[in-house]
């Protein structure tokens, strides 16, 4: 197959798939098998894509124009890809988790979820592969919509208020700031085509264009810039592989995204770092930290997983901001690593659920014997997450810092190595709870709390144990390779040497 | 390419007027309803094939002068067919034609069989008016049309009064609104009249420059305020909801897709003489007070469509928003903004069509349009439920839906004229149209259904409008050359260029 | 003072129409509204009237003894305006029978409790069965 048909196989598979989930929701065993392939061949074709990029044969392919200059159309890039290589290949982990968490939680509407589910990775497709502002603006909509019934799912009333949240930020920020900048882009440059270099540059003075990268850096919601960032814990309402999508593939992913290929292709990235992005280095960097703190205050597991995920993406916007290739390569690889990271930490902390009908820090106590592999897999994850070796999650840090020194930002060096020693306090806190506190039932201080719902004991079932488990397998795997995602970026952010 | 033999194309743009409002006394006379369904059906198709005919005549630019009679323009009226006149008796003749589709099942519920076949009759008269005012190139002549389609109007309004007696007020209500502005609009005509010595619009606006300004103030004042309340401009907004809200929903569809569009037509052919450039004659400015105006609209209707309990009360509210859209486009100016403000009457009329299409199929399986009736529709409707969601999504304004080719043309004339407020008011404007769609949503999808509702989807008459109208939302917000085409020709003849 | 008396039917059509305007808004029984609105309408014909005399003309039929005619233009316009001004007054009439029927009042603070956008929808069914 050409590139072109490949691309548009990677946008319309999952499509096809939701439709083909439809037609065989009365037969879960068949429907569940319409999904895990449809996940493998999406896999198989972003494989396809990046093996035979060639940055010098790469065509854009023009799907249908909106009005006049307004177009639709695809065209791969290696940032695009990368992200693209994240989705497909975490959407057939999760689905295989999500097989083992719904029926074990006997959910209703199983087939709109994986319709949904599927029809969100279609999405996030479009996503990576688009060609341009307008595209994405495009498939960023459609999978905030997508989305919408997968966090509603248990409609209860805590999910319907949840998911009002959800959808009103993300609708607040994409329709207003996000939309207008896109229109405001296009009327000043005439194009929105991602191009190398940037459009931006010398069509309107620093200051607007400061303006206009707020404007973005706001109106991308799924980016979670503090104070934007409220729809994501209230997006926790949602079934935890959701959140595990939400949290780590698709979602928050598509935002930062959205974000790095405005930097790179809109602005470019020297426009940023000749000032335009200082003042969204502070915004960034004061989300990160306070985020942090915030999480260390979270009981409930997701929360405190959410707020992590806040702090996180925090980081790609400040890589953004930095406006230095080694910040950009640096928001790259946390778009890769953080999403093997927190995927795990979700997986993990929903098969805690499954297990023990634990939600909360304070009940986990003692939790690690019964499910040590799980565990073991988390603290992987969490230190992933927390940036340290051997674990791909030490790469973007790295980098981040060089760049912070490169910049002579001294504070924002501090600010760094803070971030990961508040990371390591809020994650590392649940695998010593689990492993080397006694449950509370033991413990002669607390009285054991009766639990309405659930009396017997929980079971996981092997589908919800193996996904946390090759994910944290991964999170080492992508040490190594780290290298080689920089150097598949490396041309198009104008990275010569490699660290 | 011909639709029609020569002989009868050379009498279309009579007939288009002269066929339904000759049949509809016959029809009229037809006590069996269904006999009179099926023929006002024909009349109301034979019209589209009319009007398509007329549009490809004038396509080019051609403008076909028609004289009544053989009575030549001074003293006969003149037919003057240019592609303006066209293009909106294609989009009434269609909206009857599908509406006559569904008319005499959607009626069903709401009438009782013996006086249908006067409701027909009044449709068709309804549709002739309409569509005389936009084909005739006499300004009397206009008001005359004018009070045929708002005596059938009326009737038409007041027709729901079987299912609910405040159709009765609602009808009473807008006749006296009605006929005050009608008075106002032949009062109008009168001053211009005096000091231009001719009817003929073509004639009027080449004169007006010579004439007296303060008889021409006073003229196009009251002109202006005569169109205003037949286009629901706030504050003389107030007919319409109840209008939409108690008339049968089959009539509501036809009227939303119709009645109030005939009035932005007026404003744009009467451009010369209800709006003008500032300061040359010293003539009002209205155009100036359109933005304002508009903006007004589009968060009042919005907000009220916010706390609407019922759908078709929603959805009327939704078109005084829209309407709003309009409006501000128009008095943006210049070609584009003219051609977006067509673009914004062509879709709205295929959308909100589409809305209250559905909407008639839900009144006709449930007996009720309130949004407490509707819960569960999403598993008892879910053809209705999808149709519902595209139109909703449209209103958004959600992208690869007809809703966001007319907000983004509105958007970029306001960006491109630097009218941050006006460009900042559609933005806002949509999160709360989104407030409003949710709620239908949120009816429909996620509320407990009632045990004891009708099963069945929608009946088979209305799968051909419905399904239509909901194709040409999508279809026309990805190819949507065909709208942008036909608007902007219009735009530029308009503005005396050739398109 | 010449303006007063040579204008005279201006005068006339002002009163005419502000009257009418006037009852339309105040008044509350609806029967009232329309004949205020056929005073406003009347009011509109005689400055269609008014305007097509042409000062010392004639009435507009051929005759060699006369070269000066009244413009027959606007009679003939408000011959189809006055045909709309009867036909919107009985639609106007027949719907105020109608509510009369349906809600057993025609004046306007009477209605307005009973047809508020809360109020539950009564049918024809629901009306016959309760009389």
């Amino acid at each position: 197959m050409t590139q072109h048909e490949l691309m548009l196989a990677a946008v319309l598979l999952p499509f096809a798939t939701a439709l083909l989930i439809i037609i065989c929701g009365r037969f879960p065993n068949l429907r569940e098998a319409v999904t895990l392939v449809g996940a493998g061949g999406l896999a198989l074709i972003v494989f396809k894509l990046i093996s035979s990029f060639d940055a010098t044969t790469a065509t854009p392919l023009v799907l249908a124009e909106i009005l006049p200059g307004f177009r639709v159309m695809l065209r791969a890039e290696p940032i695009g890809l990368v992200f693209a290589g994240v989705a497909a290949g975490l959407w057939g982990l999760n689905s295989l988790y999500s097989i083992g968490y719904m029926r074990a939680e006997h959910a209703p509407r199983q087939t709109r979820f994986y319709a949904c589910f599927a029809v969100a990775l279609g999405s996030a497709m479009a996503i990576a592969l688009a060609g341009n502002l307008a595209t994405l603006f495009v498939a960023y909509e459609a999978l905030t919509f997508a989305t919408y019934p997968l966090v509603v799912h248990w409609q209860t009333e805590g999910a319907i208020a949840g998911a009002r949240r959800y959808l009103a930020y993300l609708l607040a920020t994409s329709l207003v700031p996000f939309f207008g900048a896109i229109v405001w882009t296009w009327i000043a440059t005439g194009t929105l085509d991602f191009t190398p270099g940037g459009i931006l540059d010398g069509k309107m003075d620093d200051g607007l264009l400061a303006i206009l990268l707020f404007m973005f850096a706001y109106g991308v919601g799924k980016a979670a810039l503090m104070p934007m960032h409220g729809w994501l814990p209230a997006a926790m309402v949602a079934p935890t592989p959701v959140s595990a999508l939400l949290h780590a593939v698709a979602v928050v992913k598509a935002g930062v995204f959205t974000l790095l290929k405005i930097a790179v292709y809109i602005f470019g990235i020297e426009v940023i770092g000749r000032g335009v992005g200082d003042l969204l280095v502070v915004v960034a960097a004061a989300s990160v930290i306070a985020a942090s703190l915030i999480a260390m205050t979270k009981d409930d597991l997701k929360a405190r997983l959410a707020y992590s995920t806040v702090a996180q993406l925090a980081m790609v916007t400040l890589a953004v901001a930095l406006g230095e290739p080694i910040a950009i390569a640096a928001g790259i690889l946390q778009l890769v690593m953080h999403a093997w990271g927190k995927i795990t930490l979700f997986f993990g902390a929903g098969a805690i659920q499954l297990a023990t009908h634990k939600k909360k820090l304070s009940e986990i106590a003692g939790i690690g014997a019964k499910v040590p592999l799980l565990m073991i897999a988390f603290l992987f994850g969490s230190l992933s997450v927390a940036g340290l070796p051997p674990f791909g999650g030490m790469w973007p840090k790295f980098l981040l810092l060089e760049a912070s020194v490169d910049r002579h930002m001294v504070v924002l060096t501090v600010c760094l190595g803070l971030s990961t020693l508040l990371t390591l306090g809020y994650l590392v806190p649940i695998f010593i709870q689990a492993f080397f506190r006694k449950p509370h039932d033991e413990d002669p201080h607390h009285l054991p709390e009766k639990d309405e719902h659930h009396h017997e004991e929980g079971s996981l079932p092997v589908l919800a144990l193996i996904p946390p488990v090759v994910t944290a397998a991964g999170c080492v795997v992508l040490f190594i390779a780290a290298p080689a995602i920089l150097g598949f970026v490396a041309p198009v952010i104008g990275l010569g040497v490699l660290p | 390419m011909t639709l029609l033999p020569a002989s009868i194309l050379a009498h279309a743009p009579v007939l288009v007027v002269v066929l339904p409002l000759l049949t509809a006394p016959v029809i009229a006379l037809i006590r069996d309803g269904r006999i009179a369904a099926p023929l006002a059906m024909i009349i109301a198709w034979v019209d589209v094939v009319i009007a398509f005919a007329l549009l490809n005549q004038t396509w080019d630019g051609t403008v076909v002068s028609y004289a009544l009679g053989n009575w030549s323009a001074p003293i006969g009226i003149e037919y003057r067919v240019d592609l303006l006149s066209a293009g909106l008796a294609v989009l009434l003749t269609v909206s009857g034609g599908l509406v006559s589709l569904m008319m005499a099942t959607g009626i069903a519920p709401e009438m009782a069989p013996g006086d249908r076949s006067r409701l027909y009759a009044a449709f068709l008269l309804c549709l002739a008016g309409l569509l005389g005012i936009v084909i005739t190139g006499d300004l009397f002549n206009v008001f005359v049309f004018l009070e045929i389609s708002s005596l059938s109007t009326y009737v038409l309004i007041a027709s729901g009064s079987s299912r609910d007696r405040r159709a009765l007020t609602a009808a009473f209500d807008y006749l006296i609104l009605g006929a005050t502005g009608a008075t106002f609009f032949v009062i109008g005509i009168a001053f211009l009249y005096v000091v231009t010595g001719t009817l003929n619009m073509a004639d009027l606006g080449d004169r007006l420059p010579m004439a007296g300004k303060r008889a021409v103030i006073v003229g196009s004042s009251f002109l202006f305020v005569g169109i205003a309340l037949k286009a629901a401009m706030l504050p003389l907004h107030r007919w319409l909801p109840n209008a939409y809200a108690y008339s049968p929903t089959v009539m509501a569809t036809f009227l939303a897709m119709t009645a109030t569009k005939v009035s932005i037509y007026l404003m744009i052919r009467l451009a010369d003489v209800v709006f003008h450039t500032p300061g040359e004659l010293g003539r009002v400015n209205f155009a100036a007070l359109m933005p304002p105006v508009g903006l007004a609209m589009l968060v009042f209707g919005s907000a009220i469509a916010i706390t609407a309990r019922d759908l078709k009360r929603l959805l009327a509210f939704s078109s005084i928003a829209n309407l709003g859209l309009m409006l501000v486009a128009l008095g943006l100016g210049g070609v584009a903004g003219i051609a977006a403000a067509l673009i914004n009457l062509f879709n709205h009329a295929i959308i909100k069509g589409g809305m209250f299409a559905t909407a008639s199929a839900i009144m006709h399986r449930r007996g009720s349009t309130q949004l407490a009736a509707m819960a569960g529709l999403s598993r008892q409707m879910p053809a209705a439920f999808a149709f519902l969601v595209i139109g909703g999504l449209a209103l958004i304004g959600v992208p690869l839906t007809a809703g966001f080719v007319s907000k983004l043309s509105v958007v970029r004339v306001a960006v491109d004229l630097g009218d941050w407020v006006v460009a900042g008011g559609i933005l806002f404007s949509s999160l709360l149209t989104v407030a409003y769609i949710w709620r239908i949503f949120e009816a429909t999808m996620l509320a407990e259904p009632a045990k004891d509702a009708p099963a069945g989807d929608m009946h088979p008459a209305f799968w051909l409008p419905v399904g239509l109208l909901g194709a040409g939302t999508v279809v026309f917000g990805i190819y949507s050359a065909p709208i942008v085409e036909l608007s902007t020709r219009i735009a530029l003849q308009m503005a005396g260029g050739t398109p | 003072m010449k303006d007063l008396v040579g204008l005279f039917p201006y005068w006339a059509v002002i009163v005419l129409m502000m009257t009418g305007l006037y009852i339309v808004i105040a008044q509350g029984n609806l029967v009232k509204k329309l004949i205020g609105l056929g005073i406003f309408q009347v009011s509109v014909f005689v400055l269609y009237i008014a305007i097509g005399v042409v000062d010392g003309g004639t009435p507009p039929i051929l005759d060699d003894a006369f070269s000066v005619y009244s413009n027959p233009l606007p009679s003939v316009l408000i011959l189809t305006a006055i045909v709309v001004g009867v036909a919107t007054l009985a639609v106007g009439l027949a719907l105020a029978v109608r509510i009369r029927e349906a809600f057993g009042t025609v004046e306007e603070e009477d209605l307005l409790p009973l047809t508020g956008p809360d109020q539950p929808a009564v049918t024809d069914l629901e009306r016959e069965a309760r009389s």
